[in-house]
C-alpha cells in the first residue's frame, strides 16, 4: 500500500490535502462547468441565464439578511459534512447523514416538547444533546448492521434515510409531537421558546447553532489528530484491507466511528429545528445530508476545508432558493449545479490528470 | 367467493410479484457482470433514472415504444460511459463516484422534468400492454400468473438464464470473472483488463436502460421524479445477496417483490396498517435480506472496486 503512505486512497487525512490553491482551482473549474452547462439549458428554456446567475449571487450574499440566511443554511451542511468526513476517513462509505439529521431533529423536538415547561438552561442543553443522541441512534443501526451483519454501509444508509422520512412523517401526525387533531397535517407543534437557540445577529435569522457548527471542525480536527479514536480512524483509512485481516479494525472502534459521525449529523438536525425552523416536518431538510457529502468532498475531506465547502454549497442553495421563486427557474437547479461542480472537482482531482499528486481520491494498489 | 379470491389475490400476488421484480432482475444482471469484472457501479440507480427519463421522452416524442426503450438504453449507457471514464480510465474511487452520480441523477431528473416536460406528473401517451403467450396463457390460474405479462417479464427470465450461461459456461464469462478475480494474471494472459471492464460497465448501463424504460413505459406508464426511487440500490444489494450469481439474485428479486406485493395486498384485505409503516417495508426488507446473507458472502470478486493499472 505504497499509495496509502503517500496519502493515496485517503486524501482525507488532515495535513495531507495538498496545495490549497490547487483545490480552489479545481472548484473554480467545476463550478464554471456547472454554470456553463446549466446556463445553456436555461437559455434554451427561454430564460436569461445571466440574470438567473446574478440572482443566485444576490440571493446568497445580496444583503446582510441574505448573508445571515446563507450562514443559517451552512450550519447543518457543515455539521453533516463533518459527520461524513469522520466516517469516510475510516473508508466506510456511510451516506446516511440525511436520515441521521432527521432522527436528530426528531429527538431534539421530542425533548424540547417534553420539557416545554422547564427553564431554558435545562431544556436547551437537553434538547441539543437529544439531537446528537438521535443521530447516534440512527447511525448506530447502520453501524450494528455493518459490523455484526455485514450489511454494506451505503445500502443500509440509503434504506435508513428513506425509513427516517416515513418515521418522522408518522410521528408528527399526532401526539406527543403533533397536534391532537392534526387531520393528517404532518407537522409538529412549535418548539417552546425556552428551547430555541438564541439569535446571535440581531435582525436576521442567524442563531447560535452557527457557533456550534463553526466550533465543530476544530473539535473534529483535534479528535482525528490527537486521540486514540482519531488514530484508529486514520489507521483504518490507510489500509482498510490489511487492517481488517490483521484484526486491527475491532468492532468497538468501528462502532465508535459510527457513533461520532452520527452525533455530528444528529446535531445538524437539532440546530435546524431548534435554531431556525422551530417545527419538525418533512421538508425540514432540502438535502442537507447530501450537500454535506458534497461539501466534505469539496473540502478534500479536511474538517477545516469543509467550512469553505459548506459555505459554497450553502451559498448555491440559498442563492437558488431565492432566485427560483422570483425567476421561475427549476427548484432542482441547485442540485444540478452542485452535482456538476462536485463531479467536475472529483474528476479533476484524478491522479491520472496529473493536476495534483496529493488530492486524488483514487484507490489503487502498488 | 373462491374464484374471486383466486382472481384478485393469488393472481394479483404472483403476477404482481413478477412485474415488480423486472427492473430489479435487469439491474442485478447488469451489476453482476460489472462487479464480476471488478467494477462496483453504484451509479446503477442513476443509470436507471436516466434510462427512465430518456426512455419516456424518446417514446413520447417518436410515438414508438421500442425506439423509446432504445433511447432509454442510450441514456443509461451515457451515464455508464461517464462512470467508466471516471473510474476505469481516470481510476477514481468507484464508491464515491457511483454515489455522486446516483445523487446527481435525482437532481437532474427533477430539473429535466421541469425544463423538458414542464410538469411533475405526466402520463405516457404510449405504453406497453401485456403480451399473453398464445395457448399457455389459457391455462387456468397458471396462465394469467406466468404467461400474461409485459414482454419484459419474459425477457428478464430469459436474460437471467442467458447471463448465467454466459458467465459460467463461456469463455467470455471466464474472461469477465478472471478480470475481477485476478486482473494481473488475466493481463499476463493477454486479456485487456480495462477494456473488459468498459464492456461490462456499458452492459450494466444497457440493462439499467431497459429497467428504467420498463418502469415508465410498462409498469406504471407515468413519469414523476419518484418513478425510480431505490430500484437500483435494491439491485446492488441483490447482487451481494445472490453471491454474484444472476440466478440467485433473481430469486432474491422475486423474494423481495413477493413480500412487498404481499404486504401491499394486506391493505386490500382490510388489514389496516398506517401508510407510513407500510411505506417503510421495502426498505426494511432490503436491510433484513442483506443482513441474512451479509456475513456469509461467498465467491466475492476479490479485486472489486480496485482499479487496474498496467505496470
Amino acid at each position: 500500500m505504497i499509495a496509502s503512505e503517500e496519502g493515496g486512497p485517503d486524501s482525507t487525512v488532515p495535513g495531507k490535502t495538498g496545495p490549497i490553491l490547487v483545490r480552489v482551482f479545481e472548484v473554480a473549474v467545476g463550478a464554471t462547468l456547472a454554470f456553463a452547462t446549466t446556463g445553456i439549458i436555461i437559455y434554451f428554456d427561454g430564460k436569461d441565464p445571466i440574470s438567473a446567475f446574478s440572482g443566485i449571487a444576490h440571493g446568497a450574499f445580496g444583503n446582510p439578511f441574505l448573508i445571515a440566511l446563507t450562514l443559517v443554511q451552512m450550519t447543518p451542511i457543515l455539521l453533516t459534512a463533518l459527520g461524513a468526513i469522520v466516517i469516510f476517513k475510516a473508508q466506510i462509505w456511510n451516506i446516511g447523514q440525511e436520515g441521521q439529521l432527521y432522527v436528530g431533529a426528531l429527538f431534539a423536538t421530542w425533548a424540547a416538547l417534553s420539557l416545554s415547561t422547564s427553564p431554558w438552561f435545562i431544556v436547551m442543553p437537553v434538547a441539543v444533546i437529544a439531537g446528537a443522541v438521535g443521530g447516534i441512534a440512527w447511525s448506530g443501526i447502520g453501524g450494528i448492521l455493518y459490523t455484526y451483519f455485514g450489511v454494506d454501509a451505503i445500502i443500509s444508509a440509503i434504506m435508513l434515510n428513506y425509513i427516517s422520512l416515513f418515521l418522522v412523517h408518522f410521528l408528527v401526525l399526532g401526539p406527543p409531537l403533533g397536534e391532537v387533531n392534526s387531520g393528517g397535517n404532518a407537522i409538529s407543534l412549535a418548539i417552546p421558546l425556552a428551547a430555541r437557540l438564541p439569535i446571535i445577529w440581531p435582525g436576521t435569522f442567524l442563531d447560535a447553532g452557527f457557533l456550534i457548527a463553526l466550533a465543530a471542525p476544530f473539535v473534529v480536527y483535534v479528535v482525528l489528530i490527537r486521540t486514540t479514536l482519531g488514530y484508529s480512524i486514520r489507521a483504518m483509512g490507510f489500509s482498510q484491507t490489511a487492517a481488517r485481516y490483521a484484526g486491527v479494525k475491532s468492532r468497538t472502534t468501528v462502532l465508535s466511528v459510527f457513533v461520532f459521525s452520527g452525533a455530528l449529523s444528529g446535531l445538524a438536525g437539532c440546530v435546524v429545528v431548534l435554531g431556525f425552523q422551530y417545527r419538525l416536518q418533512l421538508g425540514l431538510s432540502p438535502g442537507y445530508g447530501t450537500m454535506g457529502i458534497i461539501a466534505a468532498l469539496l473540502g478534500a475531506g479536511n474538517p477545516i476545508g469543509a467550512i469553505f465547502g459548506s459555505l459554497f454549497t450553502a451559498a448555491l442553495l440559498n442563492g437558488t432558493e431565492t432566485t427560483t421563486i422570483t425567476q421561475g427557474l427549476s427548484s432542482f437547479l441547485v442540485q444540478v449545479l452542485q452535482g456538476i461542480t462536485i463531479i467536475g472537482v472529483v474528476a479533476l482531482s484524478a491522479e491520472k490528470l496529473r493536476l495534483t499528486e496529493r488530492l486524488h481520491l483514487s484507490k489503487r494498489r502498488k | 367467493m373462491t374464484s374471486e379470491f383466486v382472481q384478485v389475490f393469488v393472481i394479483g400476488l404472483f403476477g404482481g410479484t413478477l412485474s415488480l421484480s423486472v427492473p430489479l432482475i435487469f439491474g442485478s444482471i447488469g451489476e453482476t457482470f460489472g462487479q464480476r469484472s471488478g467494477v462496483m457501479n453504484l451509479s446503477l440507480n442513476g443509470m436507471m433514472i436516466f434510462g427512465a427519463l430518456f426512455g419516456f421522452v424518446g417514446a413520447n416524442l417518436t410515438g414508438n415504444l421500442w425506439l423509446g426503450v432504445l433511447c432509454g438504453i442510450i441514456g443509461a449507457m451515457g451515464m455508464a460511459a461517464l462512470f467508466g471514464f471516471l473510474c476505469i480510465t481516470l481510476e477514481l474511487n468507484q464508491t464515491i463516484v457511483g454515489v455522486l452520480l446516483s445523487l446527481f441523477a435525482t437532481g437532474v431528473i427533477g430539473f429535466a422534468e421541469e425544463v423538458i416536460l414542464k410538469s411533475d406528473y405526466i402520463v405516457s401517451k404510449v405504453s406497453f400492454t401485456p403480451y399473453p403467450i398464445p395457448l399457455l396463457s389459457g391455462i387456468p390460474i397458471l396462465g394469467p400468473i406466468l404467461f400474461n405479462h409485459y414482454v419484459f417479464v419474459y425477457l428478464a427470465l430469459i436474460a437471467t438464464a442467458a447471463s448465467y450461461y454466459v458467465l459460467y459456461r463461456t469463455s467470455w464469462g471466464l474472461t469477465i470473472r478472471s478480470v475481477g478475480a485476478n486482473p494481473k494474471a488475466a493481463h499476463s494472459l493477454g486479456i485487456r483488463v480495462n477494456r473488459v471492464r468498459w464492456y461490462t460497465t456499458l452492459f450494466n448501463g444497457f440493462m439499467a436502460g431497459i429497467a428504467g424504460s420498463y418502469v415508465v413505459l410498462a409498469f406504471v406508464p407515468v413519469f414523476t421524479n419518484t418513478s425510480i426511487t431505490i430500484e437500483g440500490w435494491i439491485s446492488v444489494a441483490l447482487v451481494t445477496f445472490g453471491s454474484w450469481n444472476p440466478v440467485v439474485a433473481m430469486l432474491g428479486a422475486l423474494i423481495f417483490s413477493g413480500t412487498e406485493t404481499g404486504i401491499l395486498s394486506l391493505q386490500t384485505q382490510g388489514i389496516l396498517i398506517p401508510t407510513d409503516i407500510l411505506s417503510m417495508m421495502p426498505y426494511i426488507l432490503v436491510l433484513v435480506m442483506y443482513a441474512v446473507v451479509g456475513r456469509k458472502k461467498r465467491d466475492v470478486p476479490t479485486e472489486l472496486t480496485i482499479p487496474f493499472r498496467q505496470e
